[in-house]
């Protein structure tokens, strides 16, 4: 075998020891083997986009079947932030060749994040600039984001019955202050239905955290009237 | 308003309006049943199979199908409401009758010209009693102090009169403690002049119907004045329902009953008394009032004494409640020295660390599998449900009561993941061994199996259990590692934010009915309990109802409990940056191979 070859098997080796991780929800193999792979000169977002994004796929897919479980989903989304925090510094001018900017955070009086931070992490991976505005975000100062930062997309999240009318006020704010064409806006969380998302203008609804990626993906290709990812 | 027969194939019977939802009617005749979404016809969990009159069977949902016919119900999964493994009583409450209740026979009024009040007044006032003219009061003592030679019996609260009756009832003198569960409801009648215990009952809360947990309860009672008044009655319908039946058993009448104590959590509290649960279901999640409550039982429509006091537990934080204050109460955690917890599991879970005088809790939201919900064959401790397994070396198991078995019970369940890290069945992130790879004796090899759920264990084959099998699925596996992930987690965090270690730790007290059943050598082999807890746990049982005992016969008690509701700081998992972590850890299955 030449040694270029060897190298190309090496590499493939290790990405597939980065995916294999992944599906386990082994975060310490996870951050070995991405560290192994940066010195073996592998490039982060080559990491990303043939270890990470693919492996999350597959969970994504698996989670939908019910083969994997809320405890997978995390455990594999812990070794997805392991892998991260170590590509993260290395990301290559990540502003230029954004795909998108999204504005995320979980409504007012809600502290719920587990799916909102998983959701900004696979977008962040995926080459999207994520602002994330946290937990407890009242409507103005969702807003006030999309007045600043102009996303492309504005993904919120509602995780109690209580709480679910926020995702409202925000709609009717941006409306009010003639934000609401320039941004899409999707939603999402526990109580959160299509037919709420529907009703209250939303531009579409993901059930879980890998829909989310899709629509957020439909929502920057341009796509027209409102749609459900489930 | 016409009316139709619905008659179950339990053999209860009941008429119920033209247009009523079957779920009504199934509340009617005394069977319940459970509604997780709130009867939002969402979670499928209340599928009965309904015939009308000259019409062919059908699947429907109790909660959404309106009753315009005569109907017939095949109904599987309704509970009777009788059958429940009473909760034992826990840690018993060292202290001196001294409930504030006090009865007082005056033997002869004299007649002095004053009116027959002021003679009353004046004989009150010789005893330390003091009376005033209230209204229904007046009203009801006009009879008692007009027949001269009986005399009248004064009931006082505190040293104030509550009630004049007519010749001595001194010997009737009764109380009650309640401990209002979201789930359960439980009563203890005590009689007040020995601190004895008479008779116990429990029931299921009747504000099922607007869902199983305390989220959907504010939010059914955030939606509208009625649906917050229709909790407050299912609450008050429970308690008198309990009332009737202690009453019953101890054939006593619900007038002698004076005095009520209640503990429940802050959710159940708001709704018992009416209370917008607003603030409850947004952070940060404050009541409207943290301290006790004193109301007549006439304001809340009790089914006891007219003019009986009822003291409403303190609360701590939205999700701690006065079932926690009283279990403080009854386990004493609030006076002991060193480090000490009290962890209780219920339909949610409570934690309080008592750190040499810190006192800290946290709620941890640790779902319905440790009660049986959302697990294949889980359910409640009750008749048909194996509360203890083992499956080396051959399987075997205890259940409650007798008959086929229906399910596992929470202790069960434990015991079950338990004995799979043992045999090797389960690995650290909770997978099911895979037949093909499994190397262990074959007896177990071959319980590994796929059914309509995907991967299992086979606990009982349908031979072995009167053609009803029972197993374990992958996906009841992910909702235990949820709920032991999220008390195990709180307890870790809770530790760690009092700055001790866990080895630190004392005495670790395990309350709430679950934990009366629950094996703690596998608890810890699971990682429900931390490993630092070996040796240290003590099973108090219904602390929260002996706290409630404890606070009906003593002054001081009541006093302690507010002191201890005002102590106890409160800790926000969720908001907790180390909290998703810790979370995920606690999920894993550490001792397996």
């Amino acid at each position: 075998m030449s040694k270029e070859a060897g190298d190309q098997s090496w590499m493939k080796k290790i990405i597939q020891e980065i995916q294999d991780g992944l599906m386990d929800g082994d975060a310490q193999l996870v951050k070995a083997k991405t560290e192994a792979a940066l010195a073996m000169g592998i490039r982060a977002d080559e990491i990303i986009q043939s270890g990470l994004l693919p492996a999350m796929k597959i969970i994504g897919q698996n989670f939908r079947e019910g083969t994997l479980f809320i405890p997978d989903v995390l455990m594999s989304s812990r070794a997805m932030h392991a892998s991260l925090y170590v590509l993260r510094p290395l990301l290559t001018s990540p502003k230029l060749a954004a795909k998108g900017k999204v504005v995320t955070g979980t409504v007012a009086g809600d502290l719920h994040d587990i799916g909102k931070n998983m959701v900004a992490m696979m977008l962040e991976g995926a080459g999207f600039v994520v602002i994330d505005l946290g937990i407890d975000v009242p409507a103005t100062e969702f807003v006030k984001a999309v007045d600043t930062h102009r996303p492309d997309v504005l993904a919120m999240s509602a995780l109690l019955t209580t709480t679910m009318e926020e995702l409202q006020d925000v709609v009717v704010q941006l409306k009010e202050k003639g934000l609401r064409h320039g941004v899409k806006i999707l939603v999402g969380g526990g109580p959160v239905t299509p037919e709420f998302a529907m009703a209250i203008e939303a531009d579409a609804y993901a059930a879980d955290s890998f829909n989310a990626i899709e629509a957020v993906n439909r929502l920057i290709a341009g796509e027209i009237g409102f749609f459900a990812v489930s | 308003m016409t009316t139709a027969r619905v008659a179950f194939s339990t053999g209860q019977e009941v008429n119920v309006s033209v247009g009523s939802k079957l779920s009504e009617a199934i509340g009617l005749s005394g069977l319940s049943m459970d509604f997780p979404c709130g009867g939002l016809g969402k979670c499928g969990q209340c599928k009965v199979v309904v015939e009308e009159k000259g019409k062919n069977a059908d699947e429907v949902l109790a909660c959404t199908y309106q009753v315009t016919t005569d109907v017939k119900v095949e109904i599987q999964n309704a509970l009777e409401a009788t059958e429940h493994s009473i909760l034992s009583a826990g840690v018993k409450v060292e202290s001196d009758v001294d409930s504030g209740l006090t009865k007082c026979y005056l033997q002869g009024l004299k007649h002095t010209g004053q009116p027959l009040w002021n003679e009353v007044k004046n004989q009150a006032e010789g005893i330390g009693l003091l009376l005033f003219p209230d209204l229904p009061l007046l009203q009801d003592s006009a009879d008692s102090l007009l027949d001269k030679k009986k005399g009248v019996t004064l009931v006082a609260f505190n040293q104030q009169v509550i009630q004049i009756e007519r010749g001595d009832t001194t010997d009737a003198c009764f109380g009650l403690a309640v401990d209002i569960g979201t789930t359960t409801v439980a009563g203890y009648l005590i009689n007040l002049h020995t601190g004895e215990e008479i008779a116990v009952a429990s029931d299921l809360n009747r504000q099922r119907v607007f869902g199983a947990d305390v989220i959907s309860r504010i939010s059914a009672g955030t939606q509208s004045k009625d649906n917050l008044k229709r909790l407050q009655a299912g609450a008050i319908e429970t308690v008198n329902h309990i009332i009737g039946s202690v009453t019953g058993k101890a054939d006593i009448s619900p007038n002698s009953i004076y005095f009520l104590t209640l503990a429940g959590n802050t959710t159940m509290h708001h709704l018992l008394l009416g209370l917008h649960p607003g603030t409850l279901g947004q952070v940060p999640f404050l009541p409207i009032i943290r301290r006790s409550v004193e109301v007549t039982a006439n304001d809340l429509k009790l089914a006891l004494n007219a003019r009986a006091r009822a003291w409403i537990f303190p609360v701590i934080a939205g999700f701690i409640g006065g079932d926690t204050v009283s279990a403080i109460l009854a386990c004493n955690l609030h006076r002991r020295s060193g480090i000490n917890l009290l962890i209780d599991i219920g339909t949610n879970g409570e934690l309080v660390i008592n750190a040499h005088g810190r006192m800290v809790a946290c709620s941890a939201a640790a779902g319905p599998a440790l009660e049986g919900g959302q697990v294949t064959f889980g359910m409640r401790a009750e008749r048909g449900a194996i509360s203890k397994v083992s499956l080396s070396p051959e399987v075997k198991f205890e259940m409650i009561g007798q008959g086929p078995v229906k399910g596992l019970c929470g202790s069960g369940l434990i015991d079950l993941l338990g004995e799979l890290i043992k045999a090797g069945l389960i690995s650290l992130r909770g997978k099911l061994a895979d037949s093909a790879s499994f190397t262990g004796p074959d007896y177990l090899k071959k319980r590994l199996c796929q059914t309509a759920q995907g991967k299992s264990f086979l606990i009982l084959s349908a031979e072995e259990n009167s053609g009803q099998e029972i197993y374990l699925t992958q996906s009841d596996v992910s909702q235990l590692q949820l709920a032991k992930g999220a008390l195990r987690a709180a307890a870790e965090l809770l530790v760690k934010t009092v700055g001790v270690s866990g080895e630190d730790v004392e005495g670790v007290f395990l309350a709430g009915a679950f934990g009366n059943f629950m094996d703690t050598g596998q608890a810890l082999n699971i990682g429900l309990l931390p490993e630092w807890a070996q040796g240290k746990v003590r099973i108090v049982g219904n602390a929260a109802g002996e706290g409630a005992k404890a606070a009906l016969l003593s002054r001081a008690m009541r006093k302690e409990a507010e002191g201890i509701s005002e102590k106890v700081e409160f800790l926000e998992l969720a908001a907790n940056p180390a909290f998703q972590n810790a979370f995920i850890e606690g999920m894993l299955f550490k001792q397996a191979f």
